[in-house]
């Protein structure tokens, strides 16, 4: 620990020194990223350069419950940093009570998301993101549908939070407003990047034995034809919608995978048909995202309705070639992906598979205390 | 294009070297069409096709990608000479090119809005009859890191995984029979792990799957080459999926799947559920 606080008194002089040269024209700290080795630079809007000021104000205010209208909730409320930035439930509660149709989706390595949200190709910047948790009424989460001006009257009414804003974004005329606030709530996220789990260490570090025996066997299961897993939850992030700075052209992704089949015509429950929502398209009903997999091991409940409590589920329903299939005589679904088509798995094989997505576990990024809880009291010990 | 440019950029030793080597050479710019078809109709996402493979069967594009690279021009004296593919950051890297065919219209909602219907490159002034070069991403660029390669190799959705690599052919399409989407996904099989104390790669594939395309008569000036998916799936029915387990809807190159034999004797290459060996290659032909 007292390593540790000399690290900090030593940033600290740096900062000040910074200050104290003043460089004219230099702006303000870029925020340095420290990305894991095969890990490519995320892509930024122009509008919103990283800077570190802007990443400490949004992460301030995404543990701020004043931005939920009754001050119950803040973003953390239903993604916590222990569960990969989800919320355990199956699905969430909003601040008002409202229950909503969509699990919680992690935000591990969400700067690399092509599109937000489980089935949304229009959704493409945690900036518009933002909006919806803060500003949506169906369902409502924090609340401030169409009560803008009491949100940022909220803020701007703490000079200290205020202040934090005006250092954050110096150039801008009114620096308290809806626009800086989904800024900063952006930066912080894109931050999030989780990349020195044992595979990493294994795939990227070039460590043989940062993997066990049975996560490595896990691992050739997991990429083998076989399971077809990484046709979905491909690449480094394990997610097929991904795009970096190098990214031409992102591609928009969606899956039907055989979870529904409520008419044997591959119809989903009317609660939620997924993509073809907001689509109207009759080949994307039931399509929705694939997530990465990253940390998997600690965002369960699983699938986009939170429907399946553990990865042993998971499995079980894509070797099953998709959880309607038995339940509609053996039949597909005709709508699911080709890459869904069962297979058979020894219960040692599963168990295997089981540990490889264990070794997606990145504990540094689950306590890391760049992203926790900046208002957190020191913890009692519960142990005690 | 005259080489002296080329050899200008070089660093000092290496101009002497490009004068002596190309400073009399000249080079010149060539541009390939490509043009993808279903038998006489032009390809296109959005459109569906009548009278597909032995079911005659309507076929509704859902992807078409096809990575090429050991791009050779044919002399009228029957040597080849390499056509040096043009890097542009987005299309063409390290002689290795990928085709793209499919827009957003319609059913091609996995790939880009971009296509790209050409390869550029140069070669020795001269006068050429023929084009070769074979499907695929060379074994040498096969085995990278899709996240950090660079472009055209670093698309997630044309990319198995380190030990297999990429997907030489990304074809789908659906039909009533399949309304899920066949697909025809050429790649590197059967590979092996990585070598002892390497944790990525492979140490080697026993199924390499590139196909060899030697087109003997081109026009370089008027001609242009054409992939005809009516032609490569002549002999597959595409109503229906084998009922192997664990065999792909379509053919994923698995040696295993029933599904791959014709389709891979279209291209010229062995399989093991194939009766006779086949021949040359009749999915891509000049005109």
């Amino acid at each position: 620990m007292a390593r540790r606080g000399g690290g900090f008194v030593g940033l600290l002089a740096v900062v000040w020194l910074g200050a104290g040269c003043g460089e004219p024209g230099g702006g303000p700290e870029p925020y340095a990223w420290r990305l894991p080795a095969g890990f490519p630079t995320p892509r930024v809007p122009a509008d919103n350069p990283m800077t570190e000021a802007k990443v400490q104000l949004g992460r301030r205010l995404f543990y701020d419950v004043r931005l939920s209208r009754n001050g119950t909730q803040s973003c953390a409320s239903c993604h916590e940093q222990a569960r990969a930035f989800t919320d355990g439930r199956a699905t969430p509660v909003g601040s008002t009570g409202q229950v909503h149709r969509r699990n919680s989706q992690g935000l591990a390595n969400v700067a690399y998301a092509t599109s937000l949200t489980w089935a949304n190709p229009a959704l493409t910047s945690l900036e518009s993101q933002v909006l919806v948790p803060l500003f949506g009424k169906e369902p409502v989460e924090l609340g401030f549908g169409d009560r803008e001006q009491e949100l940022v009257e909220r803020l701007r009414s703490d000079a200290a939070l205020a202040s934090e804003f005006q250092r954050a974004f110096p150039d801008a005329a009114e620096p308290v407003s809806v626009a800086t606030l989904m800024r900063a709530l952006a930066a912080f996220q894109r931050t999030l990047i989780s990349g020195s789990s044992a595979y990493d260490r294994f795939a990227y570090g070039n460590d043989a034995e940062a993997m066990t025996r049975q996560q490595k066997r896990g691992m050739e299961l997991f990429f083998s034809e076989r399971l077809e897993c990484d046709h979905c939850h491909s690449g480094f992030n394990f997610q097929d919608a991904t795009v970096h700075e190098a990214t031409a052209e992102p591609i928009l992704p969606f899956h039907n995978t055989g979870l529904y089949n409520e008419d044997g015509q591959g119809a989903y429950p009317a609660e939620d048909p997924g993509l073809i929502e907001l689509t109207g398209r009759a080949e994307d009903m039931g399509r929705f995202r694939a997530p990465s997999l990253r940390n998997v091991a600690v965002t369960a409940p699983y699938m986009h309705d939170g429907g399946m409590a553990t990865l042993s589920d998971v499995l079980e329903h894509y070797a099953a070639g998709g959880h309607a299939r038995p339940r509609n005589g053996g039949e597909a679904s005709p709508l699911q992906s080709g890459f869904v088509r069962g297979f058979t798995l020894t219960a040692q094989e599963k168990e295997d598979v089981l540990a490889f997505l264990e070794a997606l576990t990145d504990t540094a990024f689950l306590t890391d205390p760049r992203f926790s809880d900046p208002f957190a009291t020191p913890r009692r010990d519960d142990s005690l | 294009m005259r080489s002296v440019r080329r050899c200008a950029v070089r660093s000092l030793p290496f101009v002497m070297l490009g004068a002596l080597g190309c400073g009399d050479e000249a080079r010149m710019e060539v541009a390939i069409p490509f043009e993808a078809r279903v038998g006489s109709e032009p390809f296109a996402c959005g459109r569906t096709y009548s009278g597909v493979g032995t079911t005659g069967t309507t076929y509704e594009p859902m992807d078409f990608r096809v990575y090429l690279h050991d791009v050779r021009l044919v002399t009228e004296g029957g040597e080849e000479v390499r056509l040096d593919l043009t890097e542009d950051g987005r299309w063409q890297v390290q002689g290795t090119a990928l085709l793209d065919f499919a827009d957003k219209a319609g059913q091609c909602t996995q790939g880009t809005q971009a296509t790209n219907l050409r390869i550029v490159g140069t070669a020795p002034e001269g006068r050429y009859t023929g084009l070769r070069f074979k499907l695929g991403v060379p074994e040498t660029l096969n085995h990278l890191d899709v996240s950090t390669a660079p472009a055209p190799l670093n698309d997630a959705s044309l990319y198995w995984s380190w030990r297999s690599g990429y997907l030489f052919t990304r074809i789908e399409g659906r039909t009533p029979g399949l309304p899920g989407g066949h697909v025809m996904h050429l790649g590197s099989t059967d590979c092996a792990p990585p070598p002892e104390g390497q944790t990525s790669g492979t140490a080697g594939c026993t199924h390499g799957n590139r196909p060899e395309v030697a087109l003997d008569s081109l026009d370089l000036e008027t001609g242009k080459v054409v992939l005809d998916l009516g032609a490569l799936f002549a002999g597959s029915n595409l109503d229906a999926n084998a009922d192997v387990p664990n065999t792909s809807v379509g053919c994923m190159s698995q040696q295993a799947d029933p599904d791959c034999a014709e389709v891979f004797a279209r291209l010229g290459l062995p399989h093991r559920e194939q009766a006779t060996a086949p021949g040359a290659q009749t999915f891509i032909r000049a005109e």
